[in-house]
C-alpha cells in the first residue's frame, strides 16, 4: 500500500516562523535560536518515507487441536527480510472473532534492523469450532512519524476444536416412533416387557405369550400383549439466528453454545439407544443432517457440531427468511420424526416454529437455555416475557425443559417428572 | 431479552486497554516539567506559564487526549516566547524549547501507540527507538543553535542569524519538493 502523511507535525513550520518573527521584532536572539530547533524538526519530518514492511511472519500454535475451554499459546515470529531498517513497526494479529485473547494483546510494537527477528506471544482461550487466522496488519512509520504505510500480510493458521460426545442426559421421548425396535415404549401391543393387554387367542400365537393362568381358571385360550419398544426418529433443531446469541454475562457462554452442548449430549444418548437422530439449524447458514444411525453418521454429526458455520460460537451474517426456511425444513422432515428444539426463546419466532411443527403432527420437546438475569427492571421484564412464552408452549401440549444454571441431566430430570407421558 | 441482557453475538475479542504507553508517558510528563524548570533561569513569568502548560500536558497524557498534549505544548511555546520578549538569555530558552518539543513528540506518540497497540502490548523497543531519534534531533539542533550564538558573539548583527534561519527554511522547502 502507498504511504500517506499522518499530518502529525502539521503546522510546525508556521509556529517556528511565528516564534522567529517575534524574536526578530523584539530583538531576542534566544527566540531566533529556538527557531533553529523548530526548523530542525521541520526538516526531520521531511526526511525518509515510511519503509515498506518487507518481513516474513510465522505463526505457531501451542496446540492445534485443543479441547474446548483450554487455552493455547500463539507465537508470532517476525523477521525483517528487507534491506531497510524498520524503525517503527507495529504488528496487529487478526485473531479469529470467536477466540478470546487472555494473556496480552495480540499486538506488538518494535523496531527491526535488516535480518533481525522478534517474537510476540499471547494466549487464547479456545471454544468449539474451526478458527482461522487470516491476516495481520503491519503498520510502518518513518522515525518522525510523519508518514505511515499499512500493509496486510496473509498468514493462514487454522485451529480446530472438536468437543467429545458424552452421553449424559436421557431425554425420554414421545411415543411417536418408527417400525424398528428400540427403547421408546409405545402404546402398541406386541413383544416387549411391560404388560399392555390381553386378547383372544389366534392360532399361531407363540406359546410363551399364552395366559396360562386364565386357561387354568376358565379353560379359554387368551394371548398376552406387551408394550412394544420401538426406535424413534429425532431431529435436534438448534435456533442459531442472530437473536439467539445471548448470554447472561458478557464473558459467559451464549445460548447457542449451550444449545449445541445439549444437542451433543442428547445426540449421543439417543444414538446409543438405537434411535435415528439428525441435526438441523434455524439460521441463515443452514445445517441439515438427515436422521440416521451408525458410526459414520456419529462421526459426521460430531464434525458438524464442532465446525459447521451454522453452529459457530459467534453469529453468522445473513438474513433468515423464516417462511422459506420453515417450508424447506418441513419438507425434509420425515413424517414420523419428533423434534427436540433448542432455543433461548428471547423472541416470538421460535414459538411460531414450535407450534407449527406441533400442528403438523411432529411431537416437539423444547430445551431452552435460560439466559435471562434479574439485574435491572428491563432484565426482569425480559425474563417474565420468556416465562410467558414457555407457558404458551406448555399450554399447547409441548414439552419444555427450562435449563438454568444446573447441569442438563438435572434440568431434564426435573422437567420429566412434570410431564404426563 | 436480546436488548436487556448482554448480547455478545458478534465477537469475543479482548477489550484492549487503550491507555497511553507507560514509559513514554512518564518521559513526556518529566520533560514538560523540565521545560518549566529550565525556564525559571530565564524568566519567572515564562516559567509560570510553562508550569500551566506542563500541568495540561500531564493531565492530557494521563487521560490519553492528543489535543490536550498539543495545547500543553502550545502553552509552553507561549511561555518561551514570553520569556524571550522579557529578555531571557538564549541558553534557558533553547533548553526549554528542546524539552517542550520532546515532551510533545514523546507524549503524543505514547497516546498514539496506546491507541494502536494498547497499553499492555510489548512496545518498549519501539518507544526507545523513537525517543532516541527525537533526542538526537533535539540535541543536535540545540547544539548548532548555541554554537551559532557563541560564535556570532554579542556584537554581531541580528541579520546574520536571520539569514541563517532563512537558509534553513529554503532547505526545508527544497526537501518538500
Amino acid at each position: 500500500m502507498r504511504s500517506f502523511a499522518t499530518k502529525r507535525w502539521a503546522g510546525i513550520e508556521g509556529l517556528t516562523l511565528l516564534v522567529v518573527a517575534i524574536g526578530v521584532l523584539t530583538t531576542s536572539s534566544g527566540l531566533i535560536l529556538a527557531g533553529i530547533i523548530g526548523f530542525g524538526y521541520a526538516a526531520y519530518t521531511k526526511l525518509w518515507d515510511a519503509p515498506v514492511a518487507d518481513v516474513s511472519i510465522d505463526r505457531e500454535l501451542g496446540d492445534e487441536a485443543p479441547a474446548p475451554g483450554e487455552t493455547t499459546g500463539v507465537t508470532l515470529t517476525i523477521t525483517n527480510t528487507g534491506s531497510k531498517w524498520l524503525s517503527d513497526l507495529r504488528v496487529i494479529d487478526g485473531v479469529p472473532p470467536a477466540l478470546e485473547t487472555i494473556d496480552g494483546p495480540a499486538r506488538i510494537g518494535t523496531s527491526l534492523r535488516p535480518g533481525e527477528t522478534t517474537t510476540c506471544h499471547y494466549t487464547v482461550s479456545v471454544v468449539r469450532g474451526k478458527h482461522t487466522w487470516d491476516s495481520l496488519r503491519l503498520i510502518t512509520r518513518n522515525p518522525s512519524g510523519s508518514r505511515e504505510r499499512e500493509t496486510v500480510c496473509e498468514v493462514s493458521t487454522t485451529l480446530r476444536c472438536t468437543p467429545p460426545l458424552h452421553a449424559g442426559a436421557n431425554l425420554s421421548l414421545h411415543g411417536l416412533t418408527t417400525p424398528y425396535s428400540g427403547r421408546v415404549t409405545t402404546d402398541v401391543g406386541g413383544y416387549g416387557i411391560e404388560f399392555h393387554s390381553t386378547r383372544a387367542y389366534r392360532s399361531g400365537d407363540p406359546l410363551n405369550r399364552i395366559d396360562w393362568n386364565r386357561r387354568a381358571r376358565t379353560g379359554t385360550l387368551s394371548t398376552l400383549n406387551f408394550r412394544e419398544e420401538r426406535a424413534a426418529t429425532v431431529i435436534l433443531l438448534v435456533d442459531s439466528r442472530k437473536e439467539a446469541y445471548v448470554a447472561a454475562e458478557p464473558t459467559g457462554r451464549n445460548a447457542v453454545e449451550r444449545s449445541v452442548d445439549a444437542v451433543a449430549t442428547i445426540f449421543s444418548s439417543l444414538i446409543s439407544n438405537g434411535d435415528r437422530v439428525g441435526i438441523a439449524t434455524m439460521s441463515p447458514t443452514e445445517c441439515w443432517i438427515a436422521p440416521q444411525s451408525g458410526k459414520t453418521h456419529t462421526a459426521r454429526v460430531q464434525e458438524a457440531l464442532a465446525t459447521h458455520p451454522g453452529l459457530a460460537p459467534t453469529a453468522t451474517e445473513g438474513t433468515l427468511y423464516h417462511t422459506l426456511w420453515f417450508n424447506r425444513f418441513i419438507r425434509r422432515l420425515p413424517a414420523d420424526a419428533q423434534v427436540v428444539f433448542c432455543s433461548p426463546f428471547v423472541d416470538d419466532r421460535p414459538i411460531y416454529t414450535a407450534r407449527r411443527l406441533h400442528a403438523y403432527g411432529h411431537l416437539v420437546t423444547v430445551i431452552t437455555p435460560d439466559e435471562t438475569t434479574a439485574d435491572t427492571i428491563g432484565d426482569r421484564i425480559a425474563a417474565i416475557e420468556r416465562q410467558h412464552r414457555l407457558q404458551t408452549l406448555r399450554g399447547n401440549g409441548i414439552r419444555v425443559v427450562d435449563w438454568g444454571d444446573e447441569p442438563l441431566p438435572t434440568a431434564v430430570m426435573a422437567a420429566t417428572q412434570r410431564w404426563s407421558q | 431479552m436480546s436488548g436487556e441482557t448482554t448480547s455478545r453475538g458478534q465477537t469475543r475479542q479482548e477489550t484492549i486497554n487503550r491507555k497511553p504507553a507507560a514509559a513514554s508517558s512518564y518521559a513526556a510528563i518529566f520533560l514538560s516539567l523540565l521545560a518549566a524548570a529550565v525556564l525559571v533561569l530565564g524568566s519567572l513569568v515564562g516559567a509560570t506559564i510553562a508550569a500551566v502548560g506542563a500541568l495540561i500536558t500531564t493531565v492530557s497524557v494521563y487521560r490519553g487526549r492528543q489535543k490536550g498534549v498539543t495545547l500543553g505544548a502550545l502553552m509552553t511555546t507561549g511561555a518561551i516566547v514570553a520569556a524571550g520578549v522579557l529578555g531571557a538569555p538564549p541558553a534557558p530558552l533553547l533548553g526549554a524549547t528542546g524539552c517542550a518539543i520532546l515532551a510533545w513528540d514523546i507524549g503524543s506518540s505514547a497516546i498514539d501507540i496506546g491507541q494502536t497497540l494498547g497499553h499492555n502490548a510489548d512496545t518498549a523497543r519501539l518507544e526507545a527507538v523513537r525517543a532516541a531519534f527525537s533526542l538526537f534531533v533535539t540535541s543536535t539542533t540545540a547544539t548548532v543553535g548555541y554554537a551559532i550564538y557563541v560564535l556570532a558573539g554579542d556584537g554581531q548583527p541580528m541579520t546574520a542569524l536571520v539569514l541563517l534561519i532563512l537558509g534553513a527554511v529554503i532547505i526545508i522547502a527544497v526537501y518538500r519538493q
